[in-house]
């Protein structure tokens, strides 16, 4: 009876396939959903993600995306994002101060949100930012009370409450309301996000540029206040494009393993440069 | 003249032209807070661990300061230059705001500061021109007119031309003198990351216990000053040279196929899975060294690329670390720099380097802020993807030199 022997595989074919294994681990990836909140960046900018919503709440450095809601939608990897909706501090004052510039900021992952604190010699507030019950919910709570404007940004709103961009001035003097629904285009369709406002402000105000509305402002004077963002809008997965494409990454892992598992089989000569003395 | 000198003096005349006028500002800016800070006798680690330790507390999350975090023989060589300018100059900074969002640029003063900064790199290329040129001609006059080891030294500043130097100067010694060549190795882990050679010099020192001893006795001396800040600090010392195997993972490697993942814990995850691959390559070659007869040189070049396929981060001045050595040895894949010098161009782009040139006069700031914004818009969109591509083809082409370099059964030279 013949003698089997096991040839244990050489160290370069050791290396080669360990280079394999890390390229294609990379492949699932796109595949899991990252859920809750989690942060990156050298400052610390916090995401958050679930199946609906997925925020950015940029980092003390910055004055934008405080936070940022976009939509997303699709199955991993097909998943894409559209932006909701935005709340700039660079743009919002409290008592006249204005949120980024004059106030010392503190954000820290709280439970199950950010928790972020504002201090100036005039007032303290502290900001909070959750995600409860399939709507975003940010909540301001004032040492006292105080004029708070609050500026909201999406890049362009074509309706609010029914109030057509072309059809009006900027800016826009709205109803006083405690709700309000807006509409904005989407590869030639029109999705709703709502706004809702806890208590109701004293002004709500949009502006407008030549491409549709981009700026609402929403002034309060209480200690207390609370704006849902939501939206009952679905979009669909995006095709492939230069800025999305998630499974750009793994289809270039799986190519790029291809190519390496050709050549090792096929394999080009070394070329070896007679000139070139061996050191 | 002889050759050997005239390359030194057209390597050297190249990189002297270009050094004033272009800049990696944050990079810069580490090595000129650090360096005032030792001259002001100021622990730069204490100061990198307090910075870290600030923002954990203000965001809640395991960041870190990406401030100095090297061995202090890079305080040692940076500071005289940095003194002696301060000796001649009025303006003691002349470039602030490199770690913020508003860079500040006193001219003429910042070309002058640029110059003194980039002497201890350029000095160092002139002697890896001279070294290489001694042993080949062609290698010589190769490092000499390479764009991307200009664009290290010159236009980006950072000095990971002086670790290849080191490591050069460290083989070429070997034979000759163990202790000189523990020492400068052990210079060379300026970064860390030549840590990964250490299996070769093992490997041609295990059956010479005598030369061992002189080995390791020229590594010890080369490491006193790190041992002087560990005794005075040991804690802050090893959170900042510890930060280093804790970065989430970038640069131009193979974990650019996960740059799309947000999120410190999911990157943290990555990051280790990257680490123990790191870990198990580097033991599988240095298995591999040890059982094969391989030259000094083949085995650090072997790892130190192996170090750029599966480290976590390979940023894209690592390879000038290895390509002064690797000339010395006619497998090495003399193309391989293209990846890294494209990968800048997708990163932080070329004309972030070029801030202190356009900031000359407003009207070239105007044409910089054009063209930045204009690069900005055509191409923005495709850096993730590009990127990525090009840190994949690194992993891929740079595993087959190693291979390559490693030999392979079969191999057929062809002159």
């Amino acid at each position: 009876m013949g003698q089997h022997s096991v040839t244990l595989p050489s160290a370069m074919e050791l290396l080669g396939g360990l280079f394999i294994v890390l390229v294609l681990s990379m492949i699932v990836l796109p595949f899991v959903v990252a859920r809750g909140w989690d942060g990156y960046g050298p400052y610390g900018t916090f995401i958050y993600n679930d199946e609906y919503y997925s925020l950015r709440y940029n980092d003390n450095t910055f004055g934008n995306d405080k936070p940022h809601v976009f939509l997303l939608g699709g199955w991993p990897p097909f998943v894409s994002s559209v932006s909701l909706l935005e709340i700039s501090d660079q743009h919002s004052q409290l008592g006249g101060d204005n949120l980024f510039r004059d106030f010392t900021v503190k954000s820290t992952l709280s439970n199950e949100g950010i928790e972020i604190s504002y201090a100036n010699q005039e007032n303290t507030v502290v900001k909070t930012v959750e995600v409860l019950d399939g709507a975003v919910q940010v909540a301001y709570r004032l040492h006292h009370q105080a004029l708070l404007n609050l500026s909201l940004w999406r890049w362009y709103i074509s309706e609010i409450d029914g109030i057509w961009w072309r059809d009006v001035d900027s800016p826009l003097v709205l109803n006083r309301t405690s709700s309000m629904e807006f509409r904005f285009e989407l590869d030639g369709k029109l999705l709703e996000g709502t706004v809702t406002f806890s208590p109701e402000p004293i002004s709500i105000s949009a502006w407008k540029t030549p491409e549709g509305f981009n700026k609402i402002v929403a002034s309060f004077n209480a200690t207390d206040v609370r704006i849902t963002i939501a939206s009952s809008g679905m979009i669909q997965a995006w095709a492939l494009s230069p800025r999305g494409g998630w499974l750009f990454y793994p289809a270039l892992a799986m190519a790029s393993t291809g190519f390496f598992l050709v050549d090792r089989r096929y394999g080009s000569r070394v070329k070896v440069r007679a000139t070139w003395n061996r050191h | 003249m002889d050759r050997e000198s005239k390359y030194v003096l057209l390597g050297t005349a190249i990189r002297l032209v270009l050094a004033p006028f272009f800049m990696h500002a944050w990079d810069i800016t580490t090595v000129v807070e650090s360096s005032q800070q030792f001259l002001q006798g100021i622990n730069p680690y204490a100061y990198v661990a307090a910075r870290s330790a600030s923002i954990a507390e203000l965001t809640g999350l395991q960041l870190y300061y990406y401030g100095f975090a090297y061995l202090p023989s890079v305080l040692l060589m940076y500071s005289p230059f940095l003194w002696f300018y301060q000796l001649l100059s009025p303006i003691s900074n002349p470039i602030m705001g490199g770690h913020g969002s508003s860079l500040v640029l006193v001219i003429p003063q910042a070309y002058e500061l640029l110059l003194a900064l980039k002497l201890p790199v350029i000095l160092a290329d002139a002697a890896t021109i001279y070294l290489l040129s001694k042993a080949n001609l062609k290698a010589g006059l190769f490092y000499a007119l390479n764009p991307y080891t200009i664009f290290i030294t010159s236009i980006w500043g950072n000095f990971d031309p002086v670790i290849g130097f080191l490591l050069l100067a460290s083989c070429l010694s070997f034979e000759r003198s163990k202790g000189l060549s523990g020492l400068l190795y052990s210079l060379s882990l300026m970064k860390m990351y030549s840590i990964a050679a250490f299996p070769a010099f093992l490997c041609k020192l295990r059956h010479q216990p005598k030369q061992a001893l002189m080995f390791f006795s020229g590594m010890a001396l080369g490491l006193l000053p790190a041992a002087y800040f560990f005794c005075i600090d040991p804690s802050s010392f090893l959170s900042v040279i510890l930060f280093q195997g804790s970065r989430p993972t970038v640069g131009v490697n193979i974990y650019s196929l996960s740059s799309f993942v947000q999120g410190v814990l999911a990157q943290s995850v990555i990051a280790k899975i990257a680490l123990l691959g790191l870990g198990a390559s580097l033991v599988i070659v240095s298995y591999y060294l040890l059982h094969h007869e391989i030259g000094l040189t083949q085995g650090v070049v072997a790892l130190m690329l192996t170090y750029l396929v599966f480290a976590p981060v390979v940023n894209e001045q690592y390879l000038a670390a290895v390509i002064p050595v690797a000339l010395l040895l006619p497998e090495f894949n003399r193309k391989l720099f293209w990846l890294p010098l494209l990968f800048i161009a997708f990163n932080s782009t070329y004309m972030y380097f070029a801030i202190p040139l356009f900031r000359s006069a407003s009207w070239t700031w105007d044409i910089w802020l054009s063209l930045s914004n204009t690069w900005g818009q055509l191409l923005g969109p495709l850096h993730p993807q590009v990127r990525c591509i090009l840190g994949v083809a690194m992993g891929v082409i740079t595993l087959k030199n190693i291979t390559d370099i490693c030999g392979r059964v079969g191999v057929k030279q062809v002159n």
